[in-house]
Formats: C-alpha cells, structure tokens, sequence
C-alpha cells in the first residue's frame, strides 16, 4: 500500500477520493491546493501525489513543475475536470505535455484510478 | 449605407434611360415646330425665290446638302444612342455586381456572428462542464463505494443505483460537451488525409442504410494534414449520420475532397490565415433545412430529431474537432438540393499559422 498525497481544491472531491484511496488500503495526506502540497511534501513522504490541474494559489501544472524539480522520481497523477479528452490515447498526450505520468478525465473512474496508482508503485518499486 | 448606395446605382441606370425618352421627346417636338414653321413660311418656295434672285447660287447643291446633314446627323443619333446602350449594359452590371458583394458582405456578417456565438457557447460549455465534474466526482466515487457495502437496504442499494446511473450519464453527456468546447484534445499527427478519409468512409459504412447510395470523390493524394485519425472518424460518422437523417435513409450522399488554396473570402469569413487547405464537402440529397435550423446547426444540444434519441451534440463534436485542428467548417443548404457541408482544413505546412 502506498502513502499518496492528494491535491484538490474542492473539499467534497476531496472527501470522496480519500475515502476510496483509505478504503483500499493507502495511507493519504489531503491538500487544498499546491502551495499546501508542497508544504505538506516533507512530512507526508508520499510514493504518489494526486493532483487536480484546475486550482486556485499554485495550480496543479505549477505544483508538478515545482515537484519535478525537487522530486523527479516521483510519481504523479493529474486529474482534469476541464481538459476534453475522452480516452487514453490522448490523456497521454496530455501527460507528456505536464510532466505527470498519468492523466485522468474528472469525473475519474475508481477501479482505472486504483490500478493507475498500483501500476506506478510497481513502477516505482 | 451600403443599400443606399445600390439604389443610387438603380436611380443612374433609370436616369439614363429617363434622359434618352426625354430626348426623343425633345426632338419629335423640335422636328413637328420647324416642320411646322417650314411648311407655314413655304421655305422651300422662299428658297426657290432667293435662288432666282441669286443665279450664281447652285440650288441642286443646297438641296443635295440636306439630306447629307440629316444622314449625318442620323448616323451620330445612333452612335450616341449605341454609346448610351453601351452604357447602360455596363452600369447594369455593375450595379448586379455591388448587389452580390454587398449579398457576401452581409453573408460574411452573418457567419462571423455565427462563429462568435459559437466561441462564447465553446467557453461556456467548457466553463460549466468543468464545475459539473467536480460534482460528478464525489456522486460517482461515494456511490460506488457506498455499493460495495454488503449492509445495505434493498431499495437503498437500488436508489444508489439510480444515482450512480445518472451520474454516469451525466458524465458522458459533458465528455460531449467538452469536445464541442475544444475538440477530443487527442493527439493530432502528420498524416495522409485522402488515405485517412477513404479509411474513415469505410468504417462509418455501417451507418448507411442500403437505400442511400454513397458517391465518393476524392482526389489531393498524398497531400498531408496534421489532425488525429480517430477524431476523423467521429467526424465523418457523425456527418454521415446526419446526413442519413436528413435524406429519410433515401437518397445520395455525396463525399468529395480536393486542396486549393482558400479565397479571401473564405479566409474572412472563417476567420482563417491564407494558405492551402482540404475541402472536404459532405453533400446529400435530403430536405434541406430553414436558415433558422442552419444558424443554429452546431450549438450544442440542438437538435431536429422528434424521437428523442438524439441529444443534439454530434455536430457540435465535429464543430470542436474542427475547429482544434485549425479548420472551418460551414453549411449550405436548400430544400431543393439538401444540404452541403464544407470543411476546410490545413494542409500540413501549407498555411503559416
């Protein structure tokens, strides 16, 4: 099980993916924004951050810059409400241009959001 | 103002014609007064007189130079009267022709609202399905969640069913929105675009009922676009579609394809920098639509379909996609001929963006 920092500025969001990321088993430190996330970084030690991309202070695209700086092995996945994608073929696309290793469409899928995540602790293992 | 000046070309060309009554008026009356004077001072006799009078005058002379003065006089009545039939023929046209550049003027007007509102109902769409995902988020991760709990009531479990099913729908239906507000955002490459259509036609056959026949013109093989294969293929089926409705599944349906550079017209109106493009034409022979229809053809969740089973995005998806690859597109429609849809999309280095 992972330790996952997740980033998302809206609270109920933010409520309903850490239930589903306790509930399999992940230990999560929430941050309303990317500011907080990078001042949660240190203490939170996390194998993954989540992140939503459209957010106020330091948005998601700032957050993974500055973490890609600091963290460059870190895994990231980018969540985006507004992006218009429709399948994966161009949420790689997507994530080649932020930096992040995964991109999801908001409203994310639980099961695909939990195998992405699974996916890269392997990777990172 | 620009009306003003068409009538001012039409108040010309009736002057013209005015004047030349007038004169032929001026003259008939002119003609009947000396006649007239002529006759009541019996010139003729006052002429015989004075050539009496005067022996040394040559009176065959004079009489043979009056009907020299009057051909002469004939022969420049009609070079006017061909110069001002001349004239008229070309003012004639030129008023045809400010007709027809205001008619595009006000064409153009019309369709650059047309784009704008567009753009405004694009950012709107992109704008609202951004907060509605946000909402969608916890709907479907806390029902989903709730559901795999084995404590639950019956027609509980059976409500949060309900809720997770809407949401899921609800989900779906902004996705659509998202890609009218700007396009699918897959991944455009640098790809034969007559090739990548015929491939596209062929997968959407299936959308064809065999009463509709299928005319393929294509030509600009080999040229290059930079698009994405996939959007491609929701375009054209999303057109072929369409336009099988619109045809009540019998007809033809035409789909032709050439490269040309776009006039400057065209660039005004789509508001697209010069340069070489496909025009891909997507024409059939069904019904045709009203200019209301045809105005609001791409807003988002209009639709014509009375069975409901249309939400009214499928143009809107190609308007998106379209517009994402840097391209236009814009429709023509008659009841007599149906519909033509026209998109115009870059050739691949042709235009400098």
């Amino acid at each position: 099980m992972a330790r996952i920092l997740l980033v998302e500025d809206n609270e109920t969001v933010r409520f309903a993916l850490t239930m589903l990321l306790r509930e399999s088993g992940h230990s999560v430190t929430e941050a309303p924004d990317g500011n907080a996330a990078i001042a949660a970084m240190s203490e939170a030690q996390p194998d993954v951050v989540v992140t939503d991309v459209f957010m106020p202070a330091l948005d998601g695209i700032e957050l993974i810059c500055v973490l890609r700086e600091s963290h460059p092995e870190l895994k990231i996945v980018a969540m985006s409400g507004g992006g218009s994608f429709l399948n994966s073929a161009a949420a790689v696309g997507l994530a080649e241009k932020l930096g992040a290793d995964v991109v999801m469409q908001k409203p994310v899928d639980n099961d695909t959001l939990l195998a992405r995540i699974e996916e890269l602790i392997r990777e990172a293992a | 103002m620009v009306a003003e000046t068409t009538s001012s070309e039409t108040g010309w060309s009736e002057r013209l014609t005015t004047v030349r009554a007038r004169d032929l008026m001026v003259g008939a009356a002119a003609f009947l007064a000396l006649l007239g004077l002529f006759i009541s001072l019996d010139f003729v006799e006052l002429l015989f007189e004075a050539s009496r009078e005067h022996e040394e005058w040559e009176l065959d002379e004079i009489l043979a130079s009056v009907p020299a003065l009057i051909l002469v006089m004939a022969w420049y009545a009609f070079r006017r009267w061909r110069e001002a039939r001349q004239l008229n023929i070309e003012l004639e046209k030129a008023r045809h022709g400010l007709e027809a550049a205001h008619e595009q003027r006000l064409a153009a007007e019309t369709q650059l609202r047309d784009a704008q509102r567009l753009e405004a109902l694009g950012r709107l769409a992109g704008g609202l399905a951004h907060e509605l995902n946000n909402m969608l988020q916890p709907a479907i991760t806390l029902s989903e969640l709730t559901l795999k709990k084995d404590t639950l009531a019956p027609d509980v479990r059976a409500n949060l069913e309900r809720i997770l099913a809407a949401s899921e729908h609800g989900r779906d239906i902004v996705g659509k929105a998202l890609a009218f507000a700007g396009g699918t955002g897959l991944h455009n490459e640098e790809i034969e675009f007559a090739a990548c259509l015929k491939e596209a036609v062929e997968l959407a056959r299936t959308v064809l009922p065999p009463t509709v026949r299928l005319q393929l013109e294509i030509a600009a093989h080999g040229e290059t676009a930079m698009i994405n294969r996939t959007e491609l293929s929701q375009v054209i089926t999303n057109l072929m579609t369409n336009a099988v409705g619109a045809m009540d599944n019998e007809g033809v349906l035409t789909i032709s394809l050439n490269v040309d550079d776009i006039s400057a017209q065209e660039q005004t109106v789509h508001r697209l920098p010069a340069g070489r493009y496909f025009k891909l034409l997507v024409m059939d022979t069904g019904r045709g639509m009203s200019e209301d229809v045809r105005r609001r053809l791409f807003d988002p969740f209009f639709t014509t379909a009375q069975s409901g089973e249309h939400v009214g995005l499928g143009l809107s998806i190609v308007h998106g996609i379209i517009n994402a690859w840097r391209g236009a597109i814009s429709v023509a429609s008659s009841s007599a001929e149906g519909t033509c849809l026209k998109i115009l999309i870059p050739v691949a280095g042709g235009v400098k963006q």
